[in-house]
């Protein structure tokens, strides 16, 4: 009996990560709606989709991850703000899909990026949310309920 | 061998003759220190002479755009102002010319002669020299002895501009002193200032909302209390009431407090220098030479202004600024820096709909300004909110992202390397017409938010990161009868939304309030 709980949960685990997996880049788009707000949605079906961070200067769709010890979540990260005046910095910030519920659950900052080097944020995942801390302090929260 | 009556005479023969030296020696530094105060053109603003015999020469009227105000168009003749008075209003290029912006008053007494102003007039800085020699001349041979008497009688400075040093200093000898504490009646008068301003809620104010939002009718957005514009009267600078750090004022910066009609002949790159070094010491003080950017320095140093008044952390946000953005001896490229600081402000503070209204209003400049200036008052964020919200003005970065703030501005840095930031401040306020070539017709100077480095932006492998939304700006702006134009810096507009915050509270020019450190 034990064997076959173990394997049926397997099966679902190895489901959802093909699901997760499938996932790419051209399945996510931005549109800009007239009201000047930059909306980053899933393709099919297209009703699923986030407002982004409101006052942007360059959306621009980077990549789509996963996170070792984030099960179920995929990060689409995109290109929020370039900001700075003689150091110039990249800001960049992932939109947080949810796979069991096919839905975005939230958009925090990812890293940031000066010339060559990138310096990620610090992200956190317990039960009840994700946190992300900047100098020790937590900058923003999403809340995995 | 001498008698003693022939001792007695060379003792007073000794005595004379020191007096005479001494006396001679006395109008020697006065002399002196006249001319050199001649030879430093900030340093008459504020002061006032009396007119005897001496005529002015060069003299060419200023003619103030939109006032009806019946003034003089031509030089006048030296009978109106024979025994009048001539009042140094401000340093003033005219075509280049470096001179001063004067009042001068006629006594009243003379035929033809009107009591009271009769015009605002330029006087290059050689013809104002010619006419204190004279002036100093006629001291001397007047009265010898009581020449320091004669000095102060004569030359009266503005008495609020202890910052400035007047002639009753230069008489004491020595080069001109470090400005003093003001009195204790002026340091009262600033105290009362601060009691005065208007402790009445802000006005209801109403306004458009853009977007298709709902009209928002509301309290003006303030965070404690009225605020007033001080300094120049721009609104760059203003002072806040129940200000909780108002006990923590910075001596030397009486000048941040004062109104713009207090401050004329008294704002001035000397009094600006003095405060701003006062302030230095103070947020610098007990730290090494070579300061180093680590977090706990940083922390320490931001602590420190951000603990300090209103006024003197607007003044501190806007130099510091512009000493490590712009340091650059063309004033307009600082001043402009300015203008996309004080532009993040509004935004931030969501002022943008009041000042476009102001601007709209069909006032005459001044009264544009003046609206400007009132709106400005109103904000939750200063300049320095606005300078040290993380990553926007990179000077101010953390070591990783390779900030120099303790470089640029640490105890290190002399004095005098803050010349071209206080002249930028003062350049500021006399920039009225913006022009602007680049962009569209619909380019906005006060939706300016974005600028680089244009080093930066020709740097190998460095894209122009806004240039695909818009195109970057020149800027260029007539003072005084020149025309300054940047091109160290790269400008540009509609880069940012204004004026709305997101649902997480990030407003594109302000991140955070600095003040949680």
């Amino acid at each position: 009996m034990k064997a076959m709980k173990f394997i049926l949960l397997t099966f679902i685990l190895c489901l959802t990560s093909m699901n997760a997996l499938a996932l790419e880049l051209s399945d996510f788009k931005i549109t800009v709606q007239d009201n000047g707000d930059h909306i980053l949605s899933k393709k099919d079906p297209s009703e699923i989709f986030i407002r982004l961070q409101k006052p942007g200067a360059n959306f621009e769709l980077k990549r789509v991850f996963e996170k070792k010890g984030f099960s179920d979540l995929v990060f689409v990260e995109y290109l929020s703000a370039t900001i700075g005046t003689s150091v110039i910095v990249n800001l960049y910030r992932v939109a947080i899909f949810d796979t069991k519920t096919n839905s975005f659950i939230g958009d925090i900052p990812s890293k940031k990026q000066v010339k060559d080097r990138e310096l990620p944020y610090l992200w956190k995942k317990s039960k009840e949310k994700i946190v992300v801390l900047e100098n020790n302090k937590i900058i923003q929260e999403v809340s995995l309920k | 061998m001498k008698s003693p009556s022939e001792k007695f005479i060379m003792t007073k023969m000794t005595r004379e003759r020191l007096s005479y030296a001494a006396a001679t020696l006395v109008f020697i530094i006065t002399s002196f220190n006249l001319q050199a105060s001649c030879s430093n053109i900030e340093s008459l603003s504020g002061c006032s002479f009396s007119v005897k015999r001496s005529p002015l020469s060069n003299l060419i009227p200023i003619t103030s755009q939109g006032s009806s105000e019946q003034r003089i168009i031509s030089a006048p003749s030296p009978e109106l102002y024979k025994n009048g008075s001539i009042r140094v209003v401000s340093p003033y290029v005219l075509n280049k010319m470096k001179g001063y912006k004067v009042i001068i008053n006629g006594n009243g007494k003379n035929p033809g002669s009107p009591k009271g102003a009769l015009g605002e007039f330029f006087i290059p800085q050689n013809a104002m020299t010619n006419f204190l020699q004279v002036q100093t001349a006629t001291v001397a041979s007047e009265s010898f002895g009581d020449i320091e008497y004669m000095l102060s009688s004569r030359y009266q400075c503005n008495l609020g501009s202890l910052y400035q040093p007047d002639p009753l200093t230069l008489t004491q000898g020595g080069l001109p002193q470090k400005p003093k504490r003001a009195p204790a009646e002026i340091r009262e008068n600033i105290r009362q200032q601060r009691r005065r301003i208007n402790r009445s809620p802000a006005a209801t104010y109403e306004r458009e909302q853009t977007r298709n939002e709902a009209t928002e009718r509301g309290q003006a957005p303030v965070a404690s209390g009225a605020s007033t514009s001080t300094a120049d009267g721009s609104g760059l600078i203003n002072m806040r009431e129940d200000d909780p750090n108002a006990d923590n004022e910075t001596e030397g910066c009486e000048v941040l407090r004062n109104g713009a009609e207090e401050n004329e002949g008294i704002l001035s790159e000397e009094s600006l220098t003095q405060c701003l070094s006062n302030l230095r010491e103070k947020i610098f003080a007990g730290m090494p030479r070579d300061l180093q950017n680590t977090t706990a320095n940083r922390d320490r140093v931001f602590k420190r202004m951000v603990n300090l008044p209103n006024e003197e952390q607007e003044f501190l946000g806007a130099i510091f600024t512009v000493k490590g953005e712009a340091n650059d001896s063309n004033p307009i490229e600082g001043a402009m820096v300015l203008k996309v600081l004080s532009n993040r402000r509004n935004n931030a503070n969501a002022l943008e709909d009041q000042i476009k209204a102001c601007e709209e209003s069909g006032g005459s400049i001044i009264e544009i300004q003046e609206c400007n200036a009132k709106v400005n008052a109103e904000g939750k964020y200063n300049l320095l909110d606005i300078a040290i919200d993380p990553m926007q003005f990179s000077m101010y970065n953390t070591p990783e992202l390779e900030g120099n703030w303790n470089t640029t501005l640490g105890p290190s840095v002399p004095e005098e390397n803050f010349g071209n930031s206080i002249r930028s401040f003062l350049f500021y306020s006399k920039m009225e017409e913006v022009n602007i070539s680049g962009g569209g017709s619909n380019t906005d100077i006060d939706q300016v938010y974005h600028y680089n480095t244009t080093s930066q932006y020709n740097a190998a492998g460095q894209q122009n990161p806004w240039n695909s939304r818009t195109p970057a700006l020149d800027i260029s702006v007539e003072v005084d009868g020149e025309t300054f134009r940047t091109s160290s810096h790269k400008f540009y507009y509609n880069v940012d939304t204004h004026g709305e915050a997101s649902s997480d509270g990030w407003r594109w020019t302000v991140k955070s309030e600095f003040k949680n450190l």
